[in-house]
């Protein structure tokens, strides 16, 4: 990962965190299509609308997923914060 | 003979008897209870649940879905768990079979409920106001920018009928309070009174608020390092300021419809057999709650009545179906409820509801409405057959999925499904 203080040209560590946050976020958004879609939507697709009881349990499962994910990268920001940022001791 | 075990041909011994007896009838009550409650919950989720599979009209997003609201608040003498358990075992199912979307309102403190209904509906009132009163420099709060945002983009706010669903009885007077503070009571807080001499024409109204800032401040910076709740606000007007205030021009001619719901709720050790009655008649119960909420989600409504009598004095002499809704919950309420005890009261409290009469101002009442079901949709419910597997228990439920497993693996060929790729770089 990036090191404090390493000497290396700033276009590239930007380009290269860039990258990285872009993947992190197709795969978030992959992700919560794969799980909102086998918990929400039923697999006999008689129509190809989305009714109503599923637009409502797919806004929940979004609005639930981001929040777990908050929460938990909050609670993680923390975790690394408190022990100084070295070794996560697992 | 015939690999039949020898079998003592007498009954067991009479106290025997009287065990198995007891104990198998118990059983048997608990379980017919038990299967009939899931079998008329389930009668009630076939109702409504055509309402999930409609199809959404609009693929761009850009119309906002019913919402209803759901009102909760702590029973007296006990915690906001009971309501929220009998929430959930009750009234959910057969709201989240329909497909419609809810938010919630719960009240853990004596009119907490009051002052959110109240202050929802002077924020309508203040949006027909206009006044360009925005600080620059405040922050907007999350639900102004999820307004602004939702402005932004042109979607719409839901234009039909939503609907109020209030659990409970002490609920329900708060709820009818709140509305009438909120359209009768003035849009501005009334200006607090000095906190040296109580005044002691009208003591009880403005000597309370005036004690109760004191011991809240010390409270309040006892608690500092705690986490401190906000505080409750105070009620903008009292009930006998009803006949005096004016209603706007632009209230509408009908109010968002409500329905209370039966929360029996009942302590004590000496009422066991009450409990014990209600224990084992919970269809019934479920029977009940499941017709109001089907209502609800159907969104049929109807006008609350009222009664004249002649006889009985001014002050009395309407009788607002209102008012009268569950009033028989307030026999079950602790006796300490209904003790005056000014010394002990919960500072917190800025109002005194539940033990208080209903005032109803006929201006509101008449504009209430409330979900009732129409007797086509009763008849067509009243044919529904519900499936055994919905209403059977855990055991069954075991037996027939062991069943079924049996089953498809001897008889069923599954075509194997490849295994899902991960990410495809």
């Amino acid at each position: 990962m990036f090191g404090l203080g390493r000497p290396q040209p700033t276009s590239a560590e930007k380009i290269a965190a860039v990258e990285n946050e872009l993947k992190v976020v197709a795969e978030m958004h992959s992700r919560m299509v794969k799980i909102c879609t086998l918990k929400c939507i039923d697999k006999t697709y008689r129509e190809g609308d989305l009714s109503k009881g599923e637009s409502v349990c797919l806004d929940r499962c979004a609005a639930k997923f981001f929040e777990t994910h908050q929460k938990i990268s909050d609670q993680l920001q923390k975790e690394t914060q408190a022990r100084g940022g070295g070794g996560f001791g697992m | 003979m015939l690999g039949i075990p020898n079998l003592p041909n007498k009954l067991p011994s009479r106290n025997w008897m009287i065990f198995w007896t007891v104990s198998a009838s118990i059983t048997a009550a608990i379980i017919y209870d038990r299967r009939e409650k899931r079998r008329n919950i389930a009668k009630w989720r076939h109702a409504v649940e055509h309402l999930a599979a409609e199809p959404i009209t609009d693929k761009l997003g850009l119309e906002q879905p019913r919402k209803l609201t759901i009102y909760l608040s702590a029973p007296p003498g006990d915690g906001l768990r009971v309501a929220q358990d009998h929430y959930t075992e009750y009234v959910k199912p057969v709201l989240a079979a329909s497909g419609l979307d809810w938010e919630f309102v719960q009240g853990r403190r004596e009119g907490d409920v009051r002052a959110v209904v109240a202050d929802r509906v002077r924020k309508v009132r203040r949006g027909w106001e206009k006044k360009e009163e925005q600080d620059p420099d405040r922050e907007p709060t999350k639900d102004e920018l999820i307004e602004m945002y939702r402005q932004q983009r042109g979607i719409k706010d839901y234009e039909g009928v939503r609907g109020d669903v209030v659990i409970g009885r002490h609920t329900w007077k708060e709820y009818l309070r709140g509305l009438h503070e909120g359209w009768l009571g003035p849009l501005v807080a009334p200006a607090e009174p000095a906190p040296l001499p109580p005044t002691p024409a009208p003591a009880a109204a403005e000597g309370s608020p005036s004690t109760e800032e004191k011991p809240a401040e010390e409270k309040k910076e006892e608690e500092a390092p705690k986490p401190k709740r906000p505080p409750q606000p105070k009620p903008y007007n009292t009930t006998s300021d009803y006949p005096s205030e004016t209603l706007h021009p632009l209230t509408p001619q009908e109010l968002t419809p409500a329905v209370p719901i039966r929360e029996p709720h009942i302590l004590g050790f000496l009422n066991t057999p009450t409990r014990m009655v209600r224990f084992f008649n919970r269809r019934s119960l479920a029977d009940d709650i499941g017709r109001e909420v089907a209502a609800v989600c159907l969104s049929t409504y109807r006008d609350f009545q009222q009664q004249t009598n002649p006889d009985a004095p001014s002050a009395d002499s309407v009788q607002y179906e209102q008012a009268k809704e569950l009033e028989w919950e307030e026999k079950d309420w602790p006796k300490k409820v209904w003790k005056e005890d000014e010394a002990d009261a919960d500072k917190e409290v800025t109002e005194k509801i539940h033990t208080k009469p209903v005032v109803m101002d006929p201006r509101i009442a008449h504009r209430m409405r409330r979900f009732a079901l129409t007797p086509e949709v009763e008849d067509r419910v009243s044919k529904i057959k519900v499936p055994e597997e919905e209403v059977e228990g855990w055991i069954k439920g075991s037996l027939r999925q062991a069943y079924r497993w049996g089953y498809d693996k001897a008889f069923n060929k599954k075509k194997l499904v490849p295994l899902e790729d991960k990410d495809v770089e």
